[in-house]
């Protein structure tokens, strides 16, 4: 029984002290020490050397898994085969393969994503292409990497259509040693690559690592309204009445609406009165030059970039004819 | 003639371990430290002969050098290669009344940590650490007929 107690301290002692460094020497490597002696005796020189000690390095499991996303995944409800990418990284000094499980039942989860599905980055490129990269089976295309090898994994999600606006949902991947996992030190006798023994390490033979969807409801609205004064002091538009237009862009929700531009004819039977367009109250030139905003083509076009959260306003006015 | 010559230092080479093995033998053992809980409840360091490792694992290496013979052994140089694949832990180098020095050149030359130099890749010169060490090399002016000597020293796999 302390055969076995000292046996079990002499694993848990080996193991190094840090992690997610990928281990230099090979399992199944043999090392080999020998000393030499050399010495005088009565003039004459002698050299002779030890026996040679010989040591075998033992596979030592271990591996880490990483969402690679830089940030939230942004997505819009209602979507289907919204991914998100993982790289796994073979951190132990042998050859590996793993199981993936996926689960979404995430602490913290405001939504559930839905249909969670595994895929391979079969081509290697980083990016999910559905006509080249294969999607996981765990008795058929275990992830196999070899000694600091490193795979990129996708998992698919649909987003349900009831997801509220700005809301988190979490997907956890998770990957595990086929030859074992469990505390470190645990050791598998012989299960190691050619044979030798196979020890866990400090990620415990799994990792599991979460993304995150952040669902967004972005909306842009445009409102437009018009205001007319007739030049007898009232409001009826009789030729020569001047229209003033004023155009309301908002965009709300979570994320970015990128490129928005307001293009507007100018009506039928009117004539765009020169020098009254403005954004958010500051004039811009008619002419087509490095401002916003141009009268070209019978039309008002104003570019309002990538806005996000709030409302910027064109306005200007046309004459009726 | 020639061949004859080189023949005869053949079998002089090849004869002499077994001649003397009986009066100087050098033994070799790889050693593992491991902490047990011994019969009183203690922890205690024990130390198992090593045949499996892992990766960051430390080892002990002990030589034993004994005098088996009726004759004084005179300038005993014992010479350690650093394993391959494992890097010296510095300043783990043992061996009462001897002149420990080291090697950065592969068994060359030998000399005090202090002394020894290795140069990068653009020839610029820089003091050696212990990772630098190839070889180390023990000195003992006399290993007296019936004394044994023990040194040592500490390397963790790569």
């Amino acid at each position: 029984m302390k055969r076995v107690a000292a046996l079990l301290a002499a694993l848990a002692l080996w193991l190094p002290a840090q992690t997610a460094v990928a281990r230099g020497t090979p399992a199944g490597t043999s090392i080999s020490n020998q000393a030499s002696v050399s010495y005088t005796m009565e003039t004459t020189e002698i050299k002779l050397t030890s026996n040679a000690v010989t040591l075998e390095v033992a596979e030592l499991i271990d591996l880490e898994l990483v969402w690679q996303d830089a940030e939230n995944v942004v997505v819009q409800p209602g979507v289907v085969d919204k991914v998100l990418i993982f790289r796994l990284h073979n951190t132990g000094n042998g050859q590996e393969s793993f199981l993936l499980l996926t689960d979404n039942l995430v602490d913290g989860n405001q939504f559930q994503p839905d249909n969670p599905r595994i895929y391979l980055d079969t081509d290697g490129d980083g990016l999910f292409d559905p006509a080249l990269d294969l999607p996981y089976h765990p008795e058929s295309n275990r992830p196999a990497l070899g000694l600091d090898a490193s795979m990129t994994l996708f998992v698919l999600n649909d987003i349900p259509d009831a997801t509220l606006d700005g809301y988190l949902g979490s997907s956890r991947l998770t990957a595990t040693a086929v030859t074992g996992s469990g505390p470190p030190g645990t050791a598998f006798p012989g299960k190691g690559d050619g044979g030798v023994n196979a020890v866990i390490g400090s990620s415990q033979g799994t990792s599991a690592i979460h993304g995150t969807y952040q669902a967004s409801r972005l909306e842009v609205i445009a409102t437009k309204s018009a205001t007319v004064s007739d030049p007898f002091g009232g409001t009826e538009p009789v030729p020569g009445a001047t229209i003033a237009y004023r155009i309301a862009v908002a965009v709300s929700g979570t994320g970015i609406a990128s490129g928005v531009g307001v293009r507007d004819p100018i009506p039928d039977g009117t004539t765009y009165t020169p020098n009254t367009l403005t954004l958010d109250g500051t004039s811009l030139t008619d002419g087509a030059d490095d401002d916003e905003g141009e009268i070209a083509a019978g039309a008002v076009t104003v570019r309002l970039g990538d806005l996000q959260g709030m409302t910027r306003t064109v306005t200007f006015r046309v004459t009726i004819d | 003639m020639n061949r004859i010559i080189s023949s005869f230092l053949l079998l002089a080479l090849v004869a002499l371990p077994g001649l003397v093995a009986a009066e100087v033998e050098i033994s070799s053992q790889a050693l593992i430290e491991v902490e047990v809980v011994n019969e009183k409840g203690e922890k205690e360091i024990q130390q198992i002969q090593a045949t499996k490792v892992l990766p960051g694992t430390e080892l002990l290496f002990v030589n034993s050098c004994l005098n088996s013979g009726e004759k004084a052994a005179d300038d005993v140089a014992i010479h350690n290669p650093v394993p391959e694949h494992m890097t010296y832990v510095g300043g783990s180098a043992y061996g009462k009344g001897t002149i420990i020095t080291f090697s950065v050149d592969g068994g060359q030359n030998f000399a005090s940590p202090e002394k020894l130099t290795v140069k990068d890749a653009e020839g610029k010169e820089s003091p050696a650490e212990a990772k630098d060490y190839t070889h180390i090399r023990w000195l003992l002016k006399k290993l007296a007929p019936g004394e044994q000597g023990e040194v040592g020293f500490r390397a963790r796999l790569n």
